[in-house]
């Protein structure tokens, strides 16, 4: 019981330094490098370049963790260094993903009315982020064990029922005028973040984000 | 599903990456079943049973009493 409580607290200690890092660099990111040029965009767009930011950092992170699993094993939550090994062409595969759709999600951003980046070449790298990470999922698919498709179809069902759930209020709130709908940037923010939360629960539910 | 795993793969010496590997699964599975965050499917079950020499209800303990 109580080597159960430290573990949960080294993970909430991780997960707060995680969440405090990933802020810092958002706000790094968008107040230095992306700032002048979301400049003209919307409070959709900085939320669009934020969430991808975060995005690119996970997969940037779990990237690093592949690479050194010694390091990963310290850097990561859910795994020590023996099942990074064991897992590698899966966190290979999610780490590819992850930083194919925060670069599509940045470029998107960047591709509003007025924006630094054409908009084909935004939704063009978004399009080839969702479809690239559709193909990695479809292919790696025959190599997750039952709690890896298991996991795989629930946080799917976690991330849809929150999004849906999210837009169906809102939308009937903004219906009667007692809310404003976000901007498409703002929309596509929206569903990629539920959408990781949706993961992060379907994950935590199996224990996975307790290092055993 | 309250269960007996970790009891019967602690005294079979094998530590969850070894009982993984036999059982063709991977250590967070085993893990995630010891300690009750997922049960696993019925082939899977079997899998263990067969590799504990025991029957199913041995490992995995259902309280549910029919009503006559």
């Amino acid at each position: 019981m109580e080597a159960s409580r430290k573990k949960f607290g080294i993970v909430l200690m991780r997960m707060a330094i995680g969440a405090v890092a990933g802020f810092a660099a958002m706000k790094f990111g968008l107040e230095s490098g992306l700032g002048p040029l979301l400049k003209e965009a919307g409070p959709g767009s900085a939320a669009l370049a934020g969430s991808g930011l975060i995005y690119g950092l996970m997969g940037l992170f779990v990237g690093i963790g592949v690479a050194a699993p010694g390091l990963g094993s310290k850097l990561l939550n859910v795994t020590g260094r023996e099942d990074i090994e064991d897992q590698r062409a899966q966190m290979t595969g999610g780490a590819v993903g992850c930083l194919a759709l925060g670069i599509g999600m940045v470029l998107l951003a960047l591709a509003g009315p007025g924006g630094a980046v054409p908009g084909v070449v935004g939704a063009a790298a978004f399009g080839f982020a969702l479809f690239l990470t559709a193909a990695i999922t479809l292919l790696q698919w025959r190599g997750y064990d039952e709690l890896w498709r298991n996991m795989s179809m629930e946080s799917a069902a976690w991330g849809g029922t929150l999004i849906a759930m999210t837009l169906l209020v809102w939308g009937a709130l903004a219906l009667i005028g007692w809310a404003i709908l976000p901007d498409p940037a703002g929309l596509v923010a929206l569903v990629m973040g539920l959408n990781l939360l949706g993961t992060f629960i379907a994950v935590g539910r199996r224990g996975l984000l307790i290092d055993a | 599903m309250e269960n007996r795993l970790k009891e019967l793969r602690e005294a079979a010496g094998w530590s969850q990456g070894e009982l993984a590997r036999r059982l063709g699964v991977s250590r967070q599975t085993i893990n995630a079943v010891e300690t009750d965050k997922y049960d696993p499917s019925l082939p899977l079950a079997l899998r263990m049973a067969k590799l504990f020499g025991c029957a199913v209800p041995e490992i995995f303990i259902d309280r549910w009493e029919p009503e006559i």
